[in-house]
């Protein structure tokens, strides 16, 4: 019984603390309306988040915050 | 060195002698009957023993002296004694048969700090605060009388104690003080509930023991206990809420030798936004947060050792956040419930260290404390990779205390506490809210007390300095000079008890030298540097009736405060955010009164009948209110406790209603709060013969109450607090001897 209490334990905490890639849906906006990026994940999104999001002739802001 | 050396050999010389004394739990009948298998947790020295079948019990290689001990046995009311250790008398213990069962709750004359303070304690174990699950540490103790709590949505609660939160409230964790930028009404308690066995509360002014900011009160927590000399014990537990689909599960193992203990925790909780009333989710309101401990105990003959480490992570999201050029409810909510990292957001990390070592002679005891705090604060708007805010807050604390026994009925304590305390930005970091600052704190304290027959007098004064060096060379100092005296007398069936004492906060780094965007708070704030020291100066009295089957408390008090810090709004706006500036008032007074009942009839031992009942009342020299003081509140509870003899055994059902007065006593800057009603209840169980399996099933606000609370750092937003949450927890124990 103690094992199967321990082996429980280990189950649960693992999967707790297990973690995964992060990934966010982002946007600019263009004079009020919002313009859909799409999917960004990992070093895309900080280099975006760092460097904004590089349109033909200009770099705009982008926001990945759920609404 | 040579200092450092003699304070070894003093030490080492202390281990190396000790005794054994004999004694006796039994019952207070005129026959004396021993109590078997009673509970004998010696809480200076952190050990448990246990009576055996005659009652006997056997203190092994302890020194002569005083020693405070609780006790407790099935069918007898748990009791906290002194012990006087002396090798030519036995110790005899006494405890009175519990015709009523009754809880801690109503009385407030026990606990640890109780013997050391002469303010307003309650002591309460985690577990009686639990009856009724609660999702937050802070929720449990909302159900302390005089304790209350703001809140950020359902991951960020802090509590409040008489009205005071924040700054003028002490967090303790053991002889640690914890300091999480906590001026910040949306930076939330930082402790969370794993390993805490009890927690007791000072309600009022308590500068005499904790120095500087305990103006409000203090809470301070307690481990859990270690496990039993050359027994271990084991735990996993998991939890699940309905309203937000918050996972928690826990575990924890004791071992103990017969010197060395060892305590280990861990923890982690998963939760998405929360339902409100109407059924959709508060956008943003998910957390998810991990926290560990350990505690390592060393039982020397004449002193005992303790280090523990905490560790706490957590993201905690930050609702109320919106892009909406027209601004009402459904700008906050959402259909869809996530529970995926979102911003704004606050990323928290705690390391705590604390080491303390206590000795104990005939006349003497001593406690040395070192601890150091680390709290890593970010706060994200808009970006997830980079931190708006990223402040770094690290605390040095030493405390020094020796307690002389002078004379049978004199006992005198002298101490000092100290802090190093060093808040720094992250320079990368776009924005600073408060600016880089050392802040030294020095305390020093005599405390006399004096005890004959039932009357017990005590008395005090300290001395505290507070310096503050600032990043551009600005320099601040303020000091203080408290004091507080009191007297109690404890009949057999009544306690009365009055006090007064005093109080000082000397403004924190951040009152003087905020000058930026708070996300959390969402508004601009400007610090003040020309603030003075704020002060308090509270009268408390309470009177408890003991009865066998009913207990009433009755606990006014007038707190009267000068040059109190408030933050004000300001018609300027800076950063499109509205600017809030530190000011102060020069004279304020709260008042108010806690009540409490608890009867239960013989003719029904199984059933507890509880009710309180708590008002305040604050405002300044012209009459207007303070604001953000709670609503007056009445918390009634029924429990029926149930004595099963099967395998599965429903433990008891308990049903809490509380009633929240309307508030319409507010500043011009607040709004006013509606009454409303929550009703709560539980039922609590377990499977097998040893009951290592126990469970829990139960629903708060059960009537899916759409409310807000007068403490809601989102009531100005218009959004509703959770609503109906059911909730079940599932425990497996085991335990076993070496």
């Amino acid at each position: 019984m103690k094992k199967v209490g321990f082996i429980a334990a280990a189950a649960v905490l693992t999967i707790s603390f297990a973690s995964c890639k992060k990934c966010h849906d982002c946007h600019y906006d263009d004079n009020g309306t919002e313009v859909e990026i799409g999917e960004l994940c990992g070093d895309e999104l900080e280099s975006a988040e760092a460097n904004g999001w590089a349109l033909q002739d200009t770099v705009v802001t982008v926001h990945c915050e759920e609404h | 060195m040579r200092l450092f050396l003699i304070f070894l050999f003093v030490i080492l010389g202390f281990s190396a002698i000790g005794q054994s004394y004999e004694g006796v739990v039994i019952g207070n009948d005129p026959l004396k009957t021993p109590i078997p298998f009673a509970k004998i947790e010696l809480i200076d020295l952190g050990k448990i023993l246990i009576t055996d079948s005659l009652g006997r019990f056997v203190l092994d290689e302890v020194s002569a002296g005083h020693l405070h001990a609780h006790v407790s046995a099935n069918g007898f009311d748990e009791a906290h004694v002194d012990i006087h250790l002396n090798p030519k008398v036995n110790i005899e213990i006494i405890l009175f048969s519990a015709h009523h069962e009754l809880d801690k709750v109503l009385v407030s004359n026990d606990g640890r700090l109780q013997r050391e303070s002469i303010s307003n304690v309650e002591t309460h174990s985690f577990n009686s605060l639990n009856q009724i699950a609660t999702p937050t540490l802070a929720d449990a103790l909302e159900n302390i009388n005089g304790v209350t709590q703001s809140s950020t949505g359902a991951g960020i609660s802090k509590p409040v104690i008489r009205g005071f939160s924040g700054s003028r409230v002490l967090t303790y964790v053991n002889s640690l003080r914890i300091q999480n930028q906590q001026w910040g009404a949306d930076h939330g308690l930082a402790v969370t509930s794993l390993g805490i066995g009890s927690v007791e509360v000072i309600k009022g002014p308590a500068s005499l023991m904790y120095g500087a900011d305990a103006i409000g009160g203090v809470l301070y927590f307690v481990d859990e206990a270690y496990a039993m000399k050359n027994t271990f014990e084991g735990s996993v537990r998991t939890s699940f809420n309905t309203a937000n689909m918050m996972t928690t599960n826990q575990g924890g193992i004791k071992w103990s030798k017969e010197k060395l203990k060892i305590n280990a925790f861990i923890s982690h909780d998963n939760a998405a936004d929360y339902t409100l009333a109407s059924g959709s989710q508060l956008l943003n309101s998910r957390y998810k947060q991990q926290a560990a401990k350990i505690s390592i105990g060393y039982n020397f003959k004449k002193s005992v050792t303790n280090f523990r480490y905490n560790y706490y992570s957590g993201r905690i999201g930050l609702p109320g956040h919106t892009h909406d050029s027209i601004v009402d409810l459904n700008s906050f909510i959402t259909e869809t419930q996530n529970r995926k990292d979102n911003v704004p957001a606050q990323v928290i990390s705690n390391h705590f260290f604390n080491l303390e070592h206590k000795i104990f002679l005939e006349k003497h005891e001593f406690l040395i404390a070192l601890g150091n705090t680390n709290n890593k604060l970010k706060e994200h708007e808009e970006k997830f990779f980079f931190p708006d805010i990223n402040i770094n807050l690290n605390n040095t604390l030493g405390h020094v205390k020796w307690k002389y026994k002078l004379h049978e009925k004199f006992n005198l304590t002298l101490g000092t506490q100290n802090m190093l305390q060093f808040n720094t930005n992250d320079p990368i970091a776009p924005e600073v809210l408060v600016q880089d600052a050392r802040t030294i704190d020095i305390g020093t304290y005599l405390l006399l007390d004096f005890q004959k027959g039932k009357w017990r007098l005590k008395t005090g004064g300290r001395f505290d300095r507070r310096m503050i060096e600032v990043a551009d060379q600005s320099t601040f100092s303020f000091n203080g000079i408290n004091y507080a005296a009191g007297f109690s007398r404890l009949e057999k069936n009544a306690d009365v008890r009055m006090n007064i004492s005093s109080g000082f906060r000397a403004p924190t780094s951040s009152e003087l030298l905020s000058d930026g965007v708070h996300h959390g708070s969402n508004r601009y704030e400007l610090g003040n540097v020309n603030l003075t020291t704020e002060k308090s100066v509270q009268i408390d009295a309470s009177y408890a009736l003991h009865l066998s089957d009913l207990e009433l408390i009755v606990n006014p008090f007038v707190n009267f405060l000068s040059d109190f810090i408030y933050i004000n709004p300001t018609d300027s706006i800076i950063d499109n955010r509205q600017v809030f500036e530190y000011s102060q008032i020069e004279n304020a007074i709260m008042y108010g009164s806690d009540f409490g009942i608890h009867y239960h009839p013989h003719i029904a031992h199984w059933l507890h009948l509880e009710s309180s009942f708590s008002t305040i009342f604050a405002e300044d020299q012209n009459k207007t209110p303070l604001a953000l003081i709670p609503q007056t509140s009445i918390n009634s509870q029924i429990r029926m406790n149930f004595k099963m003899k099967k395998k599965f055994k429903i433990k008891n059902v308990s049903l809490q209603h509380i009633y929240y007065f309307k508030q319409n006593r507010i500043t011009s800057f607040e709004l006013g709060t509606n009454a409303f009603n929550l009703l709560n209840a539980s039922l609590n169980g377990a499977i097998g013969d040893q009951e290592n399996l126990k469970f829990s099933i139960g629903a708060r606000n059960l009537l899916n109450a759409e409310y807000i609370n007068h403490l809601s750092n989102l009531k100005h937003l218009g959004i509703p607090d959770i609503g109906i949450n059911g909730f079940i927890t599932i425990e497996y124990s085991f335990n076993g001897k070496k």
